[in-house]
């Protein structure tokens, strides 16, 4: 399965993060909690949005692999993370609750976040290398790049 | 798997019965020298120095001097990557953060872990490709070809030529107290063995020798993260955490994964240390050294995963101190820096102080080499170029050894004998690389429509506000709210895709032709 993303829609997508990242810094510049609380949930968006337009190949990405894994379970680790760790933030839990010796939300962020992150982004660039980059892909790139003199 | 099933307990028994050296003492903040440090450091300096000297036959061209372009397997690459993005900060600073504000800072280490696979992802395939378009030495080559302008090339150049000599002054003091203490010497002599050992190495091969020895002293990180895990688990039998949070001077607020640091810092730390490994110039340059395409594959894992490994030092070593802090152990620390070595002293374990001290000492020396070489090739190769002042291989080569001797000399000046206003600018770093190349290099290869027009404006504007930002919030005369250098990364980034929108230069049909494959990865 593969989805069309055209050259017009990476330039609505460049828009679209470009004006999150400026929501970000009046978020930031107002110190409102609540504010604050969406930004985390602003972050995942930027995050996917790149993945996008690096793992699209002439204009389509393909479907399950790399659009679903990595890029929307990327999405859903830092949501998922992202929503616990600020749930269980400065709450005092019994110390028989702590997950591996950690507070929930500390386990959250380390478990979800850094560990599931891992999960995504590394296991799953070597397991599909071939879907970053193929050998057909990549000597048809040298044939066409020959054609033309190294740029001085 | 054979030598390591018989080298690991061997090891985890001499770590664990190392602290019979150890003498009685009270747990300060100070490392003390003994033999096996000695000798250790000796060691891994001259193993450094014969990397480095081996490293030559990869640069007898530019290229190879000055980018190792093309040049080495994904091992060497996964583990210089790490090396060279891991500074000391992540030994000392990182620490210091957790003892002082409970998670906050890690958030950082933990984001920037997996931001070098996603790096890999979203960019790899593409820098790597622009090897075969261009002869790439340096990272101005490539804003050069992609953009077509001398302009870009020598703002950039001089933008990473600041940042570059910032940073090496501002490590250059660190280096030699680690040292100094390692090997039981002055500082002045500390300083001339870092300085002699990093230039005999850098003036053989350059950038080719600083990549091979960035890996090596990768290795040294890696079995200093080791024992810190061990020292950790030994030392807290696992139950730091909850002695944490019980205990009356610390608290919940410790241990929960957001820490005493404001929600705002926290975004920051998340967001900035994740997008923007792939705007690091330690990270973007490792992309064209390898050999072949393939190896970003293990490149990109490695680096990743090693770093990884690498944080548990900032989180182990950090929460190890407030342990310590909870327990009554310590006394509160004047210095929260402090507080990577108070946890080495708790161990009592010398040989484990001294892999920690040699792992530290290997973080500052592989990211200072990689700066050094930066340095020369700013001003050899691009600044030069971009006015027209083309030099020959040979002439490119022999003066950039001149100015690397200059360059180093010029650091440890402005270390010593420096203003404040090189201790402002030191802290320009990760946020300057990423306002500087984001927009040139990560936009210019994710985006045809990236333009010259547009990049002219975003870099012009990060350079500006990181200084002007830089001098406000460190002098005390305007703080902003979070850490200032996410305000100039926003601008630079929203500049260059606005004006890009209503400009053409270089951009979308008017890409050069060889540049247009690029876009078909």
């Amino acid at each position: 399965m593969k989805f069309k993303l055209s050259d017009g829609a990476k330039t609505i997508l460049h828009v679209v993060n470009a004006l999150l990242w400026i929501w970000l810094i009046i978020a930031s510049w107002s110190k409102d909690e609540g504010l604050l609380k969406i930004t985390f949930f602003v972050l995942p968006f930027i995050v996917f949005f790149y993945l996008l337009m690096g793992i699209e190949k002439r204009n389509e990405v393909k479907a399950p692999v790399p659009l679903f894994y990595p890029a929307i379970v990327l999405f859903i680790v830092w949501v998922v993370s992202f929503a616990l760790v600020l749930s269980y933030r400065g709450v005092s839990v019994d110390t028989s609750s702590f997950i591996l010796g950690m507070h929930p939300s500390m386990a959250a962020a380390l478990l979800i976040f850094w560990v599931g992150n891992l999960l995504t982004t590394a296991l799953s660039y070597v397991v599909f290398f071939d879907e970053s980059v193929d050998e057909k892909e990549w000597e048809d790139f040298l044939n066409e790049v020959n054609k033309y003199q190294k740029l001085k | 798997m054979k030598i390591i099933s018989r080298v690991l307990p061997f090891f985890i028994t001499l770590l664990s019965f190392s602290s019979v050296f150890a003498q009685d003492k009270k747990l300060t903040e100070q490392m003390e020298t003994n033999t096996f440090t000695v000798v250790y450091t000796i060691i891994f300096l001259l193993i450094s120095v014969l990397l480095g000297v081996w490293a030559s036959k990869k640069a007898k061209t530019a290229e190879g001097f000055f980018g190792g372009t093309k040049s080495f397997g994904p091992i060497t690459i996964g583990l210089a990557s790490m090396a060279a993005l891991m500074s000391a900060f992540g030994f000392v600073g990182g620490p210091g953060l957790v003892y002082k504000l409970g998670f906050s800072s890690i958030w950082m280490t933990i984001a920037c872990g997996p931001g070098f696979a996603y790096a890999y992802w979203v960019l790899g395939k593409r820098m790597r490709a622009m090897a075969e378009v261009t002869s790439v030495a340096t990272l101005p080559d490539i804003a050069r070809v992609r953009y077509q302008s001398q302009a870009i090339r020598a703002i950039f150049a001089f933008g990473l030529l600041i940042a570059a000599i910032a940073y090496l002054s501002s490590q250059m003091k660190g280096a030699a107290m680690t040292l100094a203490q390692m090997l039981g010497v002055s500082e002045k002599w500390a300083i001339v063995i870092f300085m002699g050992v990093m230039l005999i190495f850098l003036l053989k091969a350059g950038m080719a020798a600083s990549i091979v020895t960035d890996a090596f002293q990768g290795l040294v990180m890696l079995i200093g993260v080791f024992s810190v895990v061990i020292g950790f688990f030994v030392l807290t039998k696992g139950d730091a955490m909850i002695a944490i949070a019980n205990a009356p001077n610390l608290g919940p607020k410790y241990v929960d994964g957001i820490g005493a640091a404001p929600l705002q810092t926290i975004i920051t730390f998340i967001i900035v240390f994740f997008v923007f490994v792939m705007s690091q110039s330690t990270m973007l340059s490792k992309m064209y050294t390898v050999k072949s395409y393939k190896g970003l594959k293990q490149a990109g894992l490695l680096s990743g995963v090693t770093y990884a490994m690498a944080s548990l030092v900032w989180i182990l070593v950090g929460y190890g101190a407030l342990y310590l802090l909870s327990q009554g152990r310590i006394e509160p620390l004047q210095k929260a820096d402090n507080a990577a070595f108070v946890f080495l002293n708790a161990l009592e374990s010398p040989i484990i102080a001294t892999l920690v001290m040699a792992s530290l000492f290997a973080a500052t020396i592989s990211t200072a080499s990689y700066f050094l070489t930066l340095s020369s090739s700013s001003i050899t190769r691009d600044m030069l170029g971009a006015f027209g002042i083309e030099l020959s291989q040979e002439k490119q080569i022999f003066w950039g050894r001149i100015i690397m001797v200059l360059i180093a000399l010029l650091s440890i000046g402005f270390a010593y004998w420096g203003s404040d206003m090189v201790a402002i600018l030191g802290t320009l770093g990760w946020g300057f690389f990423a306002s500087v190349n984001f927009p040139t290099l990560t936009l210019g290869l994710i985006w045809k429509k990236t333009s010259r027009e547009g990049v002219l404006t975003g870099i012009i504007l990060a350079i500006i506000l990181n200084i002007v930002l830089a001098i406000l919030d460190k002098s005390g005369i305007y703080r902003l709210p979070f850490p200032y250098y996410t305000l100039s990364i926003v601008v630079s980034i929203v500049a260059t895709v606005f004006v890009s929108l209503f400009t053409k230069g270089a951009s979308g049909d008017n890409l050069p032709e060889p540049i247009k494959p690029i876009f078909k990865l």
